[in-house]
């Protein structure tokens, strides 16, 4: 039966270091080598950032994070009750940009993108959102 | 539980005077503003240069790159490179910095602490 990881995480940056921690110790039990897990722990922190800035925005809620292995690859989901946050619209500053006139700020979402071998959003029919993370177990 | 960052600031003399910033521990949204704060004091204390000692730093996300974006800025209002710079990141931290093309603007090295300060 395949293995599936849960944790309740309040909408709170005070959470971040928890999620972390779960979502790393799930990975690892899955067989995810440390690169990969190293990569999906920066991931999963920027949606849980974004999430509890831009989602929740202050408001109180909960952040269901499960992960589990599928068909070679461990799969992240979180699913907030948040108002449906439209990632894709989200701009990223110009990375080719110089350092020194380039925005400040809009790497998180690109971070999800580049760190994750794929990212989706869905907003929820009853409410909220769900974002899956894919990260392929190299064979 | 917090994530929690130890901060701390030493000055070194390489060739030029080379402010360093230890960090330790771990830098997400939910602690940046204390090495923001640092970092923003040093600067309009008109530092000339800066190491990020990264050696006992084992996470940082989007947020401590804003923070150094800023510092960036202070540093080097005109562009350019050579005047931040940082130690002994982590290979995750490695790969971040070049995947957010940081690379080209602030610098990498690893080893020796003094070397690093050397090396302005």
């Amino acid at each position: 039966m395949a293995q599936i990881y849960r944790m309740r995480a309040g909408a709170s940056l005070e959470a971040l270091a928890d999620v972390r921690d779960f979502v790393t110790d799930a990975a690892v039990k899955l067989g995810l080598p440390q690169d990969a897990v190293e990569d999906l722990k920066v991931a999963v922190d920027e949606a849980v950032t974004n999430i509890v800035l831009h989602g929740y925005a202050g408001a109180e809620g909960d952040i269901e994070v499960a992960v589990e292995g599928r068909r070679g690859s461990v799969v992240l989901t979180l699913v907030d009750r948040a108002p449906a946050f439209d990632m894709d619209a989200v701009q990223g500053s110009d990375l080719n940009e110089p350092l020194n006139t380039r925005q400040i700020g809009g790497m998180g979402v690109h971070l999800m993108r580049t760190l994750t071998d794929s990212l989706s959003h869905e907003a929820l029919p009853e409410g909220g959102n769900r974002i899956t993370m894919v990260k392929k177990i190299p064979v | 539980m917090n994530s929690a960052v130890e901060i701390s600031v030493s000055s070194m003399q390489g060739s030029a005077p080379v402010t360093v910033v230890h960090l330790k521990g771990q830098i997400d949204a939910g602690n940046v503003g204390e090495f923001e704060s640092k970092a923003t004091e040093l600067v309009q204390a008109g530092i000339a240069n800066m190491l990020l000692d990264m050696g006992d730093l084992t996470f940082m996300s989007s947020a401590g790159f804003r923070a150094i974006h800023k510092i960036y800025q202070a540093i080097h209002p005109d562009g350019g490179t050579g005047r931040l710079k940082i130690l002994n990141a982590s290979e995750e931290i490695h790969r971040l910095v070049k995947t957010l093309g940081f690379d080209k603007f602030v610098g990498l090295v690893d080893g020796d602490l003094q070397d690093a300060v050397n090396s302005f």
